[in-house]
């Protein structure tokens, strides 16, 4: 019933090396929280670091982040097209042929979260993020800019927490082996949750130290320049 | 332990993102309670558990689609058509208009940019009042959240777990009211407006116009309100139907284009989901340690009727609305509320419209409704000119939140009472 997917799986998957390998490599020496919090905020600062000198230095250095912007752009586009496809062909089989593949709908369930933290991300490097804007109108232009720093080096520093928390649960999964659909191994599927997060801290730490303008509202995506450009990154 | 809490609100109100702070206060209370702080994200995992959630990316994609195409002018035109020959026709035609487009495109700022630009000129060439007509685009802008597919209807039945079909059923007869009340006033206030003459070829040629669009409304509605298919299969064909007709069809969109319109429309439901996820692990916990009980036996005390328990929800939430936006309000106050309504005896389908309705009206209220800000931004106005504009029109839509609220029967007459069942 499954068709093709079991091969690629068996390919790639839990008795592929390919995955053995990742795995192992991520969770297979148990590793303490202060490591892991050490290691994401070392990699985000790094980034953010290199980001700036990259970006001053020389086109091709802008470049190169507006290929990065064109991956996660493609990534999510990916996404949602496999979603849209999927879950077509899902309705098709089942008013056409009376059959459905029991792995489509786990997997548009799991896609629905991939596309929200990866999203997220996306949302933080544009500064679209849904926030209680009561005072933000009438602060003056210094006071904002401060508070601008602080709120989202507050950020960073929770998306962090929570990015050891997330790296906790997976190794867990990890441990136990648990196996969600197509044999494929949970962590996997929940990958995206450690990584959207650690791509949170450092969009967040980015615009701690950077501080770009901030959007004008999360509602208006057409309004905005920065959704024009085509890049995920407005330059600083 | 204050000074965490003032530093928490303060960080909050000063636009630090919701999610965030969800999740500070979520860390904080298992910390607190000695959980360990793992369950935050697991509940997180409960994300990937809901087949409704699907719905909410396929549907926002479709929306963008929509509102990126020639979709907005087709659907004025049609239904300038159609309506055009009424008293206060041009009026009535935007809020029909706005009340389709929302309810595709969910959040309400994307048609006051996307219609905005097409109906503000048409109404005030056919000499409108320009403070109607600025009060008109702002408040319609949020009307049409109670009709399928809108995206706040799918978030409320996921969270208070109840019927997203019946929900919408629920919401059809308020829905109506709302603009019926908007169009009667737009009838008296278009008395010297001149009329337009209804001519069939004009009607036949907008219809040809927008042949490929007029269906999908009616199939999503009537789809949805007869129980034919299930929310998240009309989200999945609405996307790649819409998807088909953009770019195939009309050749709004190019194919070069779809990638950003895709990115543009996950950013969105990233935000909304993330807000979902960081608020599970804290609802949960609030729930758990029975906080919506302890408040209403607190408030049972000075509250004893359910009728004033409604007025005070009433008030409480207009507050909500033009503090917090429609989603994160949906994820983060409802399920703290529905305990307590349900311990007033208030129907859960009866009080997702009450909600819905009282943030739609929060989103215009001055001073921070977010509608304001995006019609002052789309209409290059001073926001205290739209305050003013918009006053009239938030009467009339609070006295319909009135009605609606003291007559559960307009919500209830075709459903019934909602069914304890779970979402599905």
């Amino acid at each position: 019933m499954d068709g093709a997917a079991p091969e690629l799986v068996a390919a790639i998957g839990p008795e592929g090396r390919l995955l053995a390998a990742l795995g192992a490599f991520l969770f297979a020496p148990p590793r303490s929280p202060a490591a892991v919090l050490l290691a994401l905020v070392l990699a985000a600062g790094l980034l953010v670091l290199l980001r700036r000198v990259i970006l001053r230095s020389r086109p091709a250095g802008e470049r190169l982040f507006r290929l990065a912007g064109r991956l996660e752009m493609g990534a999510l586009a990916l996404l949602l097209l496999a979603m849209i496809v999927l879950s077509a062909l899902q309705i098709l089989l089942r008013n056409l042929f009376g059959i459905g593949l029991l792995w489509v709908d786990p997997l548009l369930r799991y896609a629905t979260l991939w596309i929200g933290f990866l999203g997220a991300a996306v949302a933080a490097a544009e500064g679209r993020h849904i926030q209680i804007d009561v005072f933000t109108h009438v602060l003056p232009p210094g006071v904002k800019r401060i508070a601008g720093r602080l709120v989202n080096l507050a950020a960073a520093t929770t998306t962090a927490i929570l990015f050891t928390a997330a790296y906790r649960h997976l190794a867990t999964e990890y441990e136990y082996d648990t196996r969600v659909l197509l044999e494929l191994p949970s962590w996997l599927l929940l990958a995206v949750i450690p990584l959207g997060l650690a791509l949170l801290t450092y969009r967040f730490l980015d615009r701690a130290i950077t501080l770009p303008a901030p959007a004008l509202s999360p509602a208006v995506p057409l309004a905005t320049p920065a959704a024009a450009d085509g890049n995920g990154s407005p330059a600083p | 332990m204050i000074l965490i809490v003032f530093a928490i609100v303060l960080l909050a109100l000063l636009g630090m993102p919701l999610f965030t702070v969800l999740a500070v206060i979520a860390l904080l209370f298992f910390r607190g309670a000695g959980i360990d702080t793992a369950a935050v994200i697991i509940e997180m995992n409960r994300l990937a558990t809901a087949p409704m959630l699907i719905a909410i990316p396929l549907f926002t994609f479709a929306g963008y689609l929509f509102a990126e195409a020639g979709s907005p002018r087709r659907l004025v035109r049609f239904s300038r058509a159609v309506l055009g020959w009424v008293p206060g026709g041009l009026a009535l035609v935007a809020l029909v208009a706005c009340a389709v487009f929302t309810a595709f495109t969910g959040a309400s700022g994307v048609t006051i940019i996307a219609m905005g630009g097409i109906l503000m000129p048409a109404l005030l060439a056919e000499r409108y009042g320009e403070r109607f007509t600025l009060g008109l685009l702002t408040t319609t802008g949020s009307l049409g959240l109670l009709f399928p597919p809108s995206l706040p209807v799918i978030l409320y039945a996921y969270v208070a777990q109840v019927s997203v079909d019946k929900l919408f059923l629920a919401g059809l007869l308020p829905g109506l009211l709302l603009i019926l009340m908007l169009g009667l006033y737009a009838a008296r206030a278009a008395r010297d407006v001149p009329r337009h003459r209804f001519t069939t070829g004009e009607v036949l040629a907008a219809a040809r116009g927008a042949a490929w669009e007029l269906p999908l409304p009616l199939a999503v509605l009537g789809g949805i309100y007869s129980g034919i298919v299930t929310i998240t299969e009309a989200a999945a064909l609405t996307a790649l139907y819409a998807l088909v007709v953009e770019v195939f069809i009309y050749h709004d969109i190019t194919i070069r284009a779809l990638p950003r319109i895709m990115k543009e429309s996950t950013v969105l439901v990233g935000g909304i989901l993330i807000i979902l996820a960081a608020a599970l692990g804290l609802t949960n916990y609030l729930i758990d340690a029975e906080v919506p009980y302890a408040i209403f036996d607190w408030m049972q005390r000075f509250v004893q009727s359910k009728l004033l328990f409604l007025l005070m929800l009433n008030l409480f939430l207009l507050v909500v609305g033009c503090l917090m936006d429609i989603f994160s309000a949906l994820i983060v106050v409802v399920p703290l509320i529905v305990p307590i309504a349900q311990g007033y005896g208030v129907d859960l389908l009866h009080l997702g419209i009450i909600f819905l309705v009282n943030l739609e009206i929060g989103y215009s209220t001055p001073p921070v409704g977010l509608n304001l800000f995006i019609a002052s931004f789309r209409f290059r106005r001073p926001v205290t000119e739209l305050y003013h504009a918009s006053l009239p029109f938030l009467l009339i839509l609070l006295i319909a939140l009135f009605i609606i609220t003291y007559v559960p029967g307009l919500t209830l007459f075709l459903t019934g009472p909602a069914a304890p069942a779970a979402a599905g």
